[in-house]
């Protein structure tokens, strides 16, 4: 006698995603619906459109989305969970190691004071400025391409490299001191233009970044 | 023209995008990078040059196939950006102790989604996000705090009145108004300080359809779905919405 193998189960996660999208809001018709096509998640689905309902009021009320000038640190921290993730997946090993490793190398690591003043003179601006781009503290997507691709020249690296650097959380330098007991967590980041107006480059030197 | 998805739902379908966001990223891939760019960085979805969700998931896909970091990085902490307001506002602090740490879980798994995608079993898995980004994103975050979340329904108590606790279902189906959202915003607030099971109770009837009870012992009910008695059910109801009429005199 032959067994037929058992169907394989669709993922929970993909019965939810097909019934949020079935319908804006959740009703008892669809959940019949479901439940009959997934008895095996039948109450994680009527749990789940409950969640759903309570969700949609509070979506349906959701503000505009207001333009936001600084990078939140827990976009940074997405970002380089993406980056970390990615390194992963194209190096085959599971995301708890890549989680462990440094995924993104510094490209600022190496240089010496000199080659930061160099730099600095490279991209016709000053240490400060240079300074924010090492500690992480200027949002990468306000960056333009033609910025990131001229660092990525002067510092002798690849673009792809620069950029998952960049996308990484701001940076506290562990030598710094702080007044208080614990190690302060880094703030929102500056936008690019931000960035390059706080950093007391002359006109000339902000439009020439500004025009990258 | 946008590549066609590849995800079916349970009945076999193939997933389609709407035609309005079809028509956007058709007209986005003519853009190029600097235009695409400053249209990305548009917040306010009133205007004509706002991109929506769904068609900056396409563009970051695309970016990514094609080997564009720069462009996919920059687009991908954009949308990053915007899951995080609407984040702060379906998950503010205080709906949840741990509500900052599920903002960020939910952020940070919609990052790795990307990093994952054409990958795996699920390698199409932001088809979703590209049909109804806000809805995919829904299921994402409910699934992600679910479990905390039923852990953290300990709420406070609250009284009676059947036309406040039946409002949420007329509000729900009608067209947006100014006075409907100025009622969600606060119902919403309202219903979350309710316990688990007259939450549950006001959802399944109110929102959801469902009857209270039923002499048909087959019946899919409220009564049935939380294993309670119909007369649980309609105690539970009664006490929601006596609680909810404090929020009525707030109005």
């Amino acid at each position: 006698m032959t067994s037929t193998p058992p169907r394989s189960p669709t993922p929970l996660r993909n019965v939810l995603y097909e019934f949020a999208l079935a319908k804006p809001v959740p009703d008892a018709a669809l959940v019949d619906e479901f439940v009959r096509h997934y008895p095996e998640y039948a109450s994680e689905l009527t749990e789940y459109a409950i969640e759903l309902a309570l969700d949609a009021i509070a979506a349906r009320n959701e503000p505009v989305d207001k333009p936001s000038a600084v990078t939140a640190p827990s976009v940074s921290r997405a970002m380089s969970r993406f980056h970390n993730r990615l390194h992963a997946v194209r190096k085959g090993t599971d995301a708890e190691t890549a989680n462990a490793a440094p995924a993104v190398e510094n490209p600022f690591a190496k240089l010496t004071r000199d080659a930061i003043r160099a730099l600095a003179q490279g991209l016709h601006a000053n240490t400060v400025f240079v300074m924010k781009l090492r500690d992480r503290h200027i949002s990468l997507e306000t960056m333009t391409e033609g910025f990131l691709r001229r660092i990525a020249d002067e510092l002798e690296v690849r673009l792809e490299n620069i950029v998952a650097y960049f996308a990484a959380p701001a940076y506290i330098q562990s030598s710094a001191h702080f007044k208080a007991e614990t190690k302060p967590e880094a703030g929102e980041k500056q936008t690019f233009e931000e960035a390059v107006r706080s950093c007391g480059l002359t006109p000339e030197q902000q439009n020439s970044l500004l025009n990258l | 023209m946008a590549r066609p998805l590849t995800k079916h739902t349970g009945n076999g379908d193939r997933y389609a995008r709407p035609t309005n966001i079809e028509a956007v990223i058709d007209a986005a891939l003519t853009l190029d990078w600097p235009a695409l760019h400053k249209r990305a960085l548009v917040r306010d979805r009133r205007s004509a040059d706002y991109l929506p969700p769904e068609c900056l998931v396409h563009l970051i896909r695309k970016a990514h196939r094609d080997h564009h970091e720069t462009i996919r990085d920059q687009l991908l902490a954009i949308l990053l950006g915007r899951c995080e307001a609407t984040l702060a506002a379906t998950l503010p602090d205080g709906r949840a102790p741990n509500a900052a740490y599920l903002r960020d879980e939910a952020l940070g798994r919609l990052g790795e989604l990307f990093a994952e995608d054409g990958t795996g079993d699920n390698a199409d898995e932001l088809d979703y996000f590209e049909v109804r980004f806000n809805a995919a994103f829904a299921a994402l975050r409910t699934d992600l705090v679910r479990q905390e979340v039923r852990a953290l329904r300990r709420s406070s108590p609250l009284p009676d009145d059947e036309a406040i606790a039946r409002r949420p279902d007329t509000v729900l189906h009608s067209p947006a108004t100014q006075e409907n959202s100025l009622f969600l915003n606060q119902l919403s607030q309202a219903i979350h300080t309710l316990p688990p099971a007259e939450r549950d109770a006001l959802i399944l009837c109110h929102i959801m359809g469902y009857a209270e009870d039923s002499d048909d012992p087959a019946k899919c009910t409220a009564a049935t779905i939380c294993g309670v008695t119909g007369r649980t059910i309609r105690n539970r109801l009664t006490r929601a919405a006596a609680k909810l009429s404090r929020f009525k005199e707030d109005l």
